[in-house]
């Protein structure tokens, strides 16, 4: 069930009349949140339910067993041991294949391809196995992840309640595609939200926000990645080959507007959904392509999920105590870490490392720290932190490493005739990166402006803007970008 | 001056959304049904259609209703997207796996239709048909069999007729043959000789009947058979309303590659509407200028469709159970008949299938008897739609007049259902 169905509507309002006009009573709110957020997550494959609940019960097991113990090792132990159990889950449905084919070629190499293909002679080979991926497991193992992190890092207490933790790894705004919100922050929030709209006129809901964010998060789905996915950035990818350079070269800047609007658009339709119910979602966007620095880059781009690599794996890696050349390790472990978690493929580990390597190099040569003063050269700074992105997303959206080659050899495609590029295709590629363009003191002043609009009129923008909507868009959804990962 | 608060209750909440749904509903009126027919529970789907039908009607009588779909079909032609295929059809498996039928629990293989893509249904074990077996000529040897086909244009009868407690139909051997005259598209495929090995493709293509429809001509051809079918239903499609189906751009690209021989069209259950025409100028339904403006939309779609093949075959309109739908439908059936006797009728052939199910002048009935004291159950629980068997059986005229109308090695061999 996507945001943008009629069926979520459908869903979601009986959700918010359950939870603000039926149910009182903070258990009650408590109990029908984990139902719905079950029910919504059963709604896409009922059988992983059950993965969901062990991977839930475990970990609220070792968070237990690890704020029970005064001793460092005990706690230690029962860590590794958690992450052992996490990353054996996510690794077997997420990596087994990708594993047992490395595995497979691995022992082809040293016995010879004949008998790693019949068996003959080499006593083991991994079997094929068709394990279907769980929707949101990448998320929702890093969430469980992340409370048990905070727990051992003393940021929190455990949780006693297995309800609260039941309801912190399957909150159905946040389980398909993040956001990975840390427990530190969600836990805190869950009784003064369960708690809220008891007293007479009280008003426990940032509508306005949410309002605003649900819909510009539409734009960017509905609009700008919908259409320049399927008429541009898709033909292209498929068959770079078949396209002249200017279209190869907007495919890729597309794809740079396309990423960043389907993922933050999905991040804002799941930040408003939680706030309709009362509660707070750390952004997880902050205009990436604005950036002057790649470092820059990754405090503004998935943030949740970089924070999350950064406090959970770049630290526990020493981070910079341990001197500039393990800081540069670090900083290229983590990233390429960071882009196996996106899939069980080689070009995301190659993508993780470019990251990586872009990092180390300006924390070596100590750049990234601070914009230019002037305007030509920040903007280079900008346009040269955009090009390494769009580089590096043709990397992320290429299928293999040979394709990436195929795709910057289309590049001298000069003759080919141009069929792709439209002036609608134009509109929509610059748009997309100029909305990153609009200062902040506008955006705030215009959410102001907002609220100062009668509720009624209100009403009527919100309908105005669903039909011209329905007007505009495409009959269908495309799935969302990281639903795979 | 004091910041307004950013804090709602559910109720102000509550509140705005009325406002919102029902500016939605004057607006968007129209289209209401849209979103409403990709709930996938039957009786869901049938309380929110019914509200949003009263709620099209409301939007109606306020009149505020055509102006987005009139700005919809502006965007579309200014932008360029109303002949681009990728646009609309790209995510349309989305919509058409939700938007299932009545009868697709009795059509395996034909529930899941890919990506706005032509669904091919393979023949397995599981549709047990009655294999009946005509009294022609077993050898698949060319120069052995009778000539299948009068190229003197010869009418002769395209029927066949089912054995009483045998399940057998019996196929007539053909008589009829392509006609010549000034049709176009003729060459292609209408003098091949097609067998088992090179059957006659045969492309099925409409609103929500050809679930049913496509599934049953499929069976009725039946496993290694010398006619091969794909069929393409749109939920909901229709001549009219090309903003919400793209048939003319879909029929350009799947016929392009020359890759069928005949074609099936069952379009008009759901045409009968007012719509709103290119100068935005409303044609209420049953008006000699709606009649007009359908016929040219009709027309369009048979000449994409006649550019690349030798036949259209058109199917009617059905019999159904609601009174006042049935006679809106027969209204339909009308206008398609009176388009139809324009073209050559070895081009566009008309098969109706009142006819057939329940028979030419009989009442509407849910099923009907194929065998002494065997009921066989056509019609599925809205009274609208074939059920597979049903369209099994409604497609035997059909089957029977493309055996005659191509050449075959082999007599094709129709599977009738059970």
């Amino acid at each position: 069930m996507l945001f943008p169905t009629f069926s979520f509507a459908v869903f979601f309002f009986a959700v918010f009349v359950g939870f603000w006009y039926v149910l009182r009573r903070n258990i009650e709110r408590r109990i029908f949140l984990v139902a719905a957020s079950y029910f919504f997550y059963a709604l896409w494959d009922w059988r992983f339910c059950g993965l969901l609940l062990l991977s839930t019960a475990a970990n609220y097991g070792f968070a237990l067993l690890i704020g029970g113990s005064k001793e460092h090792a005990w706690r230690k132990a029962y860590l590794v041991l958690s992450v052992v159990f996490n990353l054996l889950l996510l690794g077997f449905f997420k990596y087994y294949n990708f594993f047992a084919e490395s595995a497979n070629g691995l022992i082809a190499l040293f016995s010879g391809p004949k008998s790693a293909m019949t068996g003959a002679g080499t006593g083991f080979l991994f079997p094929a196995l068709n394990v279907i991926l769980p929707v949101g497991v990448s998320f929702y193992t890093f969430k469980a992840m992340s409370y048990i992190f905070d727990v051992y890092l003393c940021k929190m207490q455990p949780v006693r309640s297995f309800l609260d933790v039941m309801l912190y790894v399957s909150f159905f705004p946040q389980i398909a595609s993040g956001p990975i919100v840390h427990a530190v922050d969600f836990f805190p929030q869950i009784h003064p939200s369960c708690d809220a709209g008891h007293e007479p006129g009280s008003r426990p809901i940032e509508f306005d926000r949410a309002t605003v964010l649900f819909l510009s998060g539409l734009v960017k789905k509905m609009v700008f990645a919908n259409f320049l996915s399927t008429l541009l950035v898709d033909p292209v990818f498929q068959d770079p080959a078949s396209f002249n350079t200017v279209e190869i070269l907007l495919a890729a800047i597309g794809y740079s507007v396309v990423i960043y609007c389907d993922f933050s658009g999905y991040s804002d339709m799941a930040i408003s959904v939680a706030l309709l119910l009362g509660f707070n979602t750390p952004a997880n966007f902050y205009r990436p392509y604005a950036s002057f620095s790649v470092t820059e880059f990754w405090k503004r781009w998935h943030i949740t999920f970089s924070s999350w690599l950064r406090n959970y794996l770049y630290f526990s890696m020493g981070g910079s105590r341990f001197g500039l050349v393990h800081t540069l390790i670090a900083l290229v472990l983590t990233m390429m870490l960071g882009g196996l978690w996106h899939g069980a493929s080689v070009v995301f580990i190659v993508w993780g490392a470019m990251q990586g390597i872009a990092l180390a190099l300006e924390r070596g040569l100590g750049y990234g720290n601070a914009r230019a003063t002037t305007i030509p050269r920040a903007a280079a700074q900008i346009a040269g932190t955009f090009l390494f992105t769009t580089v590096s997303w043709i990397v992320f959206r290429s299928p293999s490493l040979l394709s990436i080659g195929t795709f910057f050899a289309a590049l001298g495609n000069v003759s080919t005739p141009i069929r792709l590029v439209s002036p609608l295709v134009l509109i929509l590629v610059v748009s997309g990166l100029l909305m990153h363009a609009v200062p902040d003191s506008f955006r705030q002043k215009a959410v102001l402006a907002y609220r100062y609009v009668p509720l009624a009129v209100k009403g009527v923008a919100v309908a105005l803007f669903f039909a011209t909507l329905a007007a505009v868009s495409m009959s269908g959804i495309a799935p969302f970008i990281y639903f795979q990962f | 001056m004091k910041q307004k608060e950013d804090r709602y209750s559910p109720n102000m909440v509550i509140a705005t959304l009325s406002v919102a749904i029902l500016c939605l509903i004057v607006m968007c009126g129209q289209t209401l049904w849209v979103p409403a027919s990709r709930i996938e529970n039957l009786y869901v789907r049938s309380v929110v259609l019914a509200a949003a039908d009263s709620g099209s009607a409301f939007a109606s009588w306020t009149g505020l209703d055509g102006g987005f779909p009139a700005f919809r079909n502006a965007f579309l032609d200014m932008s360029g997207l109303s002949r681009n295929i990728a646009w609309d059809t790209r995510f349309y498996n989305t919509r058409q796996r939700s938007a299932s039928h009545p009868s697709d629990s009795a059509a395996p293989g034909a529930t899941e239709p890919t990506v706005g893509d032509v669904v091919s249904v393979a023949q397995g074990p599981s549709a047990t048909p009655a294999e009946t077996v005509l009294p022609a000529n077993p050898s698949s040897d060319i120069a052995s069999i009778p000539p299948v086909v009068d190229l003197n244009g010869a009418p002769g009868p395209d029927s066949a007729s089912v054995t009483p407690g045998t399940n057998v139909a019996i196929v007539q051997r053909p008589q009829r043959g392509p006609q010549r005259g000034p049709q176009r598209g003729l060459s292609h495929g209408a003098n091949l000789i097609f067998s088992t090995q090179n059957p006659l493709h045969v492309f099925v293509f409409g609103d929500s009947q050809v679930f049913s429809l496509g599934s049953g001509l499929s069976r009725l051809s039946g496993k290694d058979s010398p006619m091969s079918v794909d069929f393409l239903p749109i939920h909901s499609s229709g001549f009219i309303r090309g903003d919400y189906f793209n048939w003319p751009a879909k029929l350009d690209e799947t016929f392009r590659d020359g890759s069928y021989e005949a074609a099936v069209m069952m379009l008009g259950m759901n045409d009968y509407q007012s719509f709103w025409d290119e100068r935005g100028r409303i044609l209420k339904k049953g008006t000699p200028e709606w009649e007009a403006s359908y016929k040219a939309k009709c027309r369009e779609l048979i000449d994409i469709t006649l550019a690349s093949v030798p036949r259209v075959y058109w199917l009617g309109m059905p019999k159904v159970k609601n009174p006042a739908y049935d006679e809106s439908l027969a209204y339909i059936d009308k206008v398609q008949r009176s388009l139809a006797e324009e073209y050559s009728p070895d081009t566009v052939i008309r098969i109706s299938l009142r006819d057939t199910i329940p028979g030419a002048g009989k009442p509407y009935a849910d099923n009907v008897d194929i065998a002494p004291g065997k009921k066989l159950r056509v019609m599925s629980d809205d009274g609208s739609h074939f059920t597979v068997e049903g369209g099994q059986l409604a497609m035997k005229p059909l089957f029977d007049r493309l055996a005659s109308d191509y050449l075959f090695s082999e007599v094709p061999v129709a599977h009738l259902p059970e």
